[in-house]
């Protein structure tokens, strides 16, 4: 059985690399056709925007990473996004006008971040120490979230004035080229990089994702180790929605609603396994500049909205065919 | 531990169905605190359709509106509204009434819910504003076969043969849109061409199509004026809110010579296009105008600052105060007035600080 777990790691580890160069190949050849096809797509403008864009795609992808990579899934992930924009976006609010509104800003991201953490934390509780299936739990925290994205403002979205600093926080440009976003998807993948392969509890999220069992043998405790992975995924989502809220300069009901969806395919396409046990965050990128990039060229050339949904999912599942038929015949390899 | 859980998690289920039972009980009962006029509001483009007219005698009688929504920007003045008419009938005439929502506006099997219990309380009369045009519509004409209980339909279309709807009150959406094209013309009277992209929001409701297709018929026939999308606006319902702001920002971006504008149709959607553009540099934001739909505080904000050139405004407290009157004329043997529309007002800026703007303002309770 160690054997068999051994050869599925060698196997899912240098699958996910070559899905990734798979993949960034093939991100190479999206950017030639539209060059090609699009006078506009090599132009600092257009590129600025696509990282504008993909900022917030790929801080809740990190999140959903982290939380395959645990052996977890998070339905409420798209609402963590809402509800933490909505609380952060509602502090703001109420700061502005009463004092100065540059001073309610890093209390609002407090608020928002520690949303975040509260909703992992229930999470976690209620998969790891209640045992509830992780589909039907973070489901069920999706609704209480959507209830309460509606009740607590009490007045639908939450508007932040137009002449509050809370935009700065998603709209900076440094030295006014360089989308403060771009600097956020790098320190953040930075430093979740840093958690999950160089700290303990990083390689626990690793080891449990890939084997549960053997994991609780040799000394890990699971159930403290699973709450904390669904912490960290839900405070990136938390991450993830103040910066939406920020970018829209609202705390809205619609603000990273299905995002879920779009984590998910960020991560797969980068080679995270839905299995658990394995993925990088920079994969995560990869796969939110993919979507990025393919959403951006079909718009720069007024193709239909709706085709970018049908060849997403197509590619999605070429993705998963593509990734399982290698991970067999790496298998067999081994077997020989 | 799971036992002890499981108690805890019983009792504050039931605890908060306590707390939302007395929450609805105020809210049908009480204004909500957002300001509101002080008298009705009076229309800036039309004569006020039924309070300015002779007062009927009415009965006690019993009238229930159900809306898409009660909270927002616009709808949460369009309650305040309806809740401000039915203290005034219930002072003067006993009325009785309540207004209600599903928790969210697009949620229209929660509507049919409160429809049923519409129907199991029988009230004399109907304010009614779809979730849906055709499910709810469809609902309508199943349910509501006769005219027993006679229904208004609000702000929207209700797709519905029933013989229960005696009328609709709605903003003239096209006359509206219509305006909305003559805002464009004075805010691009300086260009020569315009690359114009119309947000809509959904072709299923005649009502919300509208808002873009008096827009796109009148541009048809200036040839100054062409739309980025062809004969069709951009329906926004279709996508979500990051793939319209990205197509916006893309559009821009791939058409850097033309001046570009971008045409709300309602809250939401003028902040999609303030988001988009409030990201571009400083050249690409000068060759952009934005016109919105629907004025609140948060568009006043857009147009001081310089990011949005005006707005097409309804009125949604009258909506709101209206309806619940011209319910209690039909039911007093007034019938339903013929071509009864809600007012609307063009606000730009260069008239945000005129009269009749803040005339307008001040039904809205925004001053």
């Amino acid at each position: 059985m160690a054997e068999k777990a051994k050869k599925k790691k060698v196997v899912d580890s240098g699958s996910a690399k070559g899905q990734q160069i798979t993949m960034l190949f093939v991100i190479l050849a999206i950017c030639i056709i539209w060059t090609i096809m699009s006078e506009y797509f090599l132009t600092v403008d257009n590129w600025v925007n696509i990282v504008h864009t993909m900022c917030v795609t790929t801080v809740a992808g990190y999140a959903m990473t982290i939380c395959l990579i645990n052996g977890g899934v998070d339905l409420s992930l798209g609402y963590t996004i809402c509800f933490s924009g909505i609380t952060a976006a509602m502090v703001v609010y109420d700061f502005y006008g009463k004092k100065d509104s540059s001073g309610s800003i890093p209390i609002g991201l407090a608020v928002g971040i520690g949303t975040g953490i509260v909703v992992g934390l229930v999470n976690g509780i209620v998969v790891a120490r209640l045992g509830l299936p992780p589909y039907l739990s973070t489901l069920a925290m999706q609704m209480v979230l959507k209830g309460l994205a509606y009740l607590l403002p009490g007045l639908g979205p939450v508007y932040i004035s137009t002449s509050s600093r809370y935009r700065d926080l998603a709209q900076t440009r440094i030295g006014g080229v360089i989308p403060v976003t771009f600097i956020y998807v790098v320190a953040f993948g930075l430093i979740l990089w840093f958690f999950m392969r160089k700290t303990v509890l990083g390689r626990r999220f690793y080891a449990i994702g890939s084997n549960t069992e053997a994991a609780r043998l040799s000394g890990i405790n699971v159930t403290s180790t699973r709450i904390c992975a669904y912490v960290v995924t839900s405070m990136m989502a938390a991450v993830a929605g103040v910066l939406q809220s920020a970018r829209v300069n609202v705390g809205s009901q619609t603000n990273g609603v299905g995002m879920e969806g779009d984590a998910t395919v960020a991560a797969v396409i980068g080679g995270t396994s839905m299995g658990g046990g394995h993925g990088s965050l920079f994969g995560c990128i990869i796969g939110g500049l993919f979507m990025t990039l393919l959403k951006n060229g079909m718009n720069l050339l007024n193709i239909n909205a709706n085709w970018q949904f049908v060849l997403i999912g197509i590619f999605l599942v070429i993705s998963v065919v593509v990734d399982t038929i290698r991970r067999e015949r790496e298998m067999s390899k081994l077997d020989v | 531990m799971k036992k002890v859980l499981a108690i805890v998690l019983a009792l504050a289920m039931v605890m908060m169905m306590f707390v939302a039972c007395k929450k609805e009980e105020q809210k049908s009962s009480t204004p909500a605190p957002t300001p509101a006029p002080s008298e009705p509001a009076k229309s800036s483009t039309e004569p006020e359709p039924s309070k300015s007219e002779e007062a009927p005698k009415y009965d006690k009688y019993n009238i229930a509106c159900v809306y898409s929504e009660i909270t927002g920007d616009f709808w949460g003045v369009v309650y305040n509204g309806c809740v401000a008419a039915l203290d005034e009938l219930k002072a003067q005439y006993g009325i009785e009434g309540y207004c209600t929502a599903p928790a969210t506006a697009s949620d229209y099997t929660q509507q049919m819910d409160l429809l049923d219990q519409v129907l199991l309380k029988k009230p004399d009369g109907l304010v009614l504003c779809p979730s849906n045009a055709d499910s709810i519509g469809t609902y309508v004409t199943d349910k509501f076969t006769d005219d027993s209980i006679p229904i208004i339909v609000i702000d929207r279309s209700c797709n519905t043969t029933s013989p229960a709807v005696i009328g609709s009150y709605t903003s003239d959406a096209y006359a509206m849109s219509v305006g909305q094209f003559e805002m464009a013309q004075k805010a691009m009277a300086d260009v020569d061409k315009v690359l114009f992209i119309h947000l809509g929001i959904s072709k299923d409701n005649q009502q919300w199509a509208e808002r873009s297709y008096g827009f796109m018929d009148k541009a048809k026939e200036d040839p100054k004026f062409t739309s980025y999308t062809g004969d069709e606006p951009y329906w926004v319902s279709q996508v979500s809110q990051e793939i319209c702001i990205q197509y916006l920002q893309d559009t821009i971006n791939s058409h850097p010579d033309d001046n570009i504008l971008i045409l709300g149709t309602c809250n939401s959607y003028n902040n999609y296009a303030i988001t988009a553009v409030s990201e571009l540099s400083d050249a690409k934001k000068s060759k952009v105008t934005i016109i919105g739909w629907d004025f609140s505080a948060t568009e006043k904000g857009y147009m001081e600052s310089g990011d949005m050139y005006g707005a097409m405004g309804q009125n949604p407290y009258l909506m709101g105060y209206d309806s619940t009157y011209l319910m209690c004329d039909y039911l007093a043997g007034k019938g339903f007035p013929e071509g009864a529309s809600v007012p609307f007002q063009a606000v730009d800026i260069t008239n945000i600080d005129s009269d009749e703007v803040k005339a307008y303002m001040k039904t809205m309770g925004m001053l």
